[in-house]
This record gives structure tokens, sequence and C-alpha cells, in this order.
């Protein structure tokens, strides 16, 4: 039996979702190589754009299952500090807001992330029409 | 001096770029990935994740200023077009006239945008 899927309903604003710890491994960064092959990582560092990656991991782990034919409209992205490859990330995910814009569901998930050693390394905001 | 304009970074969106996405980010959704599936919906054939192309606005944000110079930037965009298998999208941007930041855009080979917005230094704000 399939889990029943996070709907608009659902979501709290100021309540945490939930955490989630990854490490990314040289393997996955040459997936992120082979997919972008002029990116030419620093020995040990993750490219920043990789951060990307773990906010939308984080995410789609952690709200889950979803209903289908959700869009992603919006993003804000802050970065604060370089993430090393093998690195424990560990993202929160957040609901910021949830409201209607016209006829259309509108949600904001924040992911917040930090290091194994607690210090900041990004944050992003998603900006969601959700779809049911 | 940072320079007026952002370094250019360009690909080619096919269906194998989108499969290597997929698998990275875990997101398998069968409107980028099923063509069948994404032919019965409103966009009408599958469309690429809209973070994929969000990529090259990083990459060419670092290839222009450095990878630990992005750490000081607040990047705002919104996805205001879809990605379709085979498009030629490039990202790129121009400096604001304060000179604290960039606006930022991915265009396709049309010469539509599919990704608008800025990246401003975290004090300009």
């Amino acid at each position: 039996m399939s889990a029943a899927p996070v709907l608009f309903e659902h979501f709290v604003p100021g309540a945490v979702i939930g955490r989630r710890t990854e490490t990314v491994d040289a393997a996955a960064l040459a997936s992120w190589v082979e997919l972008y092959p002029w990116e030419k990582p620093e020995d040990g560092l993750l490219p920043p754009g990789y951060a990307v990656i773990l906010q939308m991991r984080a995410f789609l782990n952690l709200v889950a299952p979803r209903p289908p034919g959700n869009i992603h409209a919006g993003q804000s992205f802050e970065t604060y500090d370089r993430i090393a490859v093998g690195e424990a990330v560990t993202t929160e995910v957040k609901c910021l807001d949830k409201r209607m814009k016209g006829e259309r569901r509108l949600v904001e998930l924040e992911a917040y992330a930090t290091g194994g050693d607690g210090r900041s390394l990004f944050k992003g905001v998603l900006t969601l029409y959700w779809a049911a | 001096m940072e320079p007026e304009t952002l370094h250019p970074i360009a690909m080619t969106v096919d269906q194998a770029a989108i499969l290597r996405y997929a698998a990275l980010t875990n997101d398998f959704n069968p409107l980028h990935v099923d063509p069948a599936f994404a032919a019965t919906t409103e966009m009408g054939g599958v469309i690429a994740h809209g973070t994929l192309s969000l990529g090259l606005i990083w990459q060419s944000l670092v290839a222009t200023l450095g990878a630990n110079a992005v750490l000081d930037l607040d990047l705002r965009i919104k996805f205001v077009r879809p990605v379709r298998v085979g498009d030629r999208v490039e990202a790129s941007g121009e400096r604001v006239a304060a000179g604290e930041g960039y606006t930022v855009r991915v265009r396709k080979q049309d010469g539509t945008d599919i990704i608008v917005g800025t990246a401003l230094k975290r004090a300009a704000r």
C-alpha cells in the first residue's frame, strides 16, 4: 500500500518537517562532473552549485510522497561556506509559509544545512505551486 | 574590479543529461523521465528539472568571480519557462548599476528566458 501524499492542508507554517544527513562521496561528485564536464572541482571541495543538489535531495526525501503536478516556481539561495567531499551535511526542511495565490496553492519551504562541525553551509527557499 | 558581464556557460539538455540529473537528486518525477507520461500532461512532453539549468548560473558566477566569492551572494530566481529535451541553454548576466552583484538569467537558443533573477552581495540587500 502506498503512503498518502503530502497535501497543501498538511503544511504548518513555522514547523520543521524533518532533518536529513548525508555525505557526498567521490562517486557522486564524478556524476556531477559527467553532467557538467567543464566543472573543475578543487581538491576535496564540492563546487558551490552542488549545494542545490543537497537541498533537493533533502526536500524530496522529507516531503514525500508528493501529489503529481507540483511546480517549482522560484528559488532563493545563500551559501555560507564550502562543503568538503565526504562531509556529513545535515539539512533541515521547514515550512515558511503557505497561502493561496489566486487559484493556486503556494508553499514556501526552507532548507537550511549545517556541516559536521555545526557551521552553516547554505540556506535555500523553494517556492512551489502545490498541486493538491 | 568585477567584470561587467558574467562568463557564459552553455549546455544542450538532452535526455541523458536529464536522467543524470534525476539520479543526482533522486528526482525521478515522470514529467522528467517518462516521455509517454509527460505527453499526457499539460506540458505535452518531457521537461528538464528547473534546477538542472540553475546549476549553470552558479557555474557562470564561479567562472567569473571564483568559488569563494559566491559565498557572499544571495541568489533569487524565478523559473519562468520549461526546458525541453534538446534545448540549448546558456547562463549569463550583467553587473547591476550599483556594482553590488549581477542580474542573472538562463536563456534558450530561441532567445526566450527560462530563469531570471539576481545574485546580489549579501550586504547590499
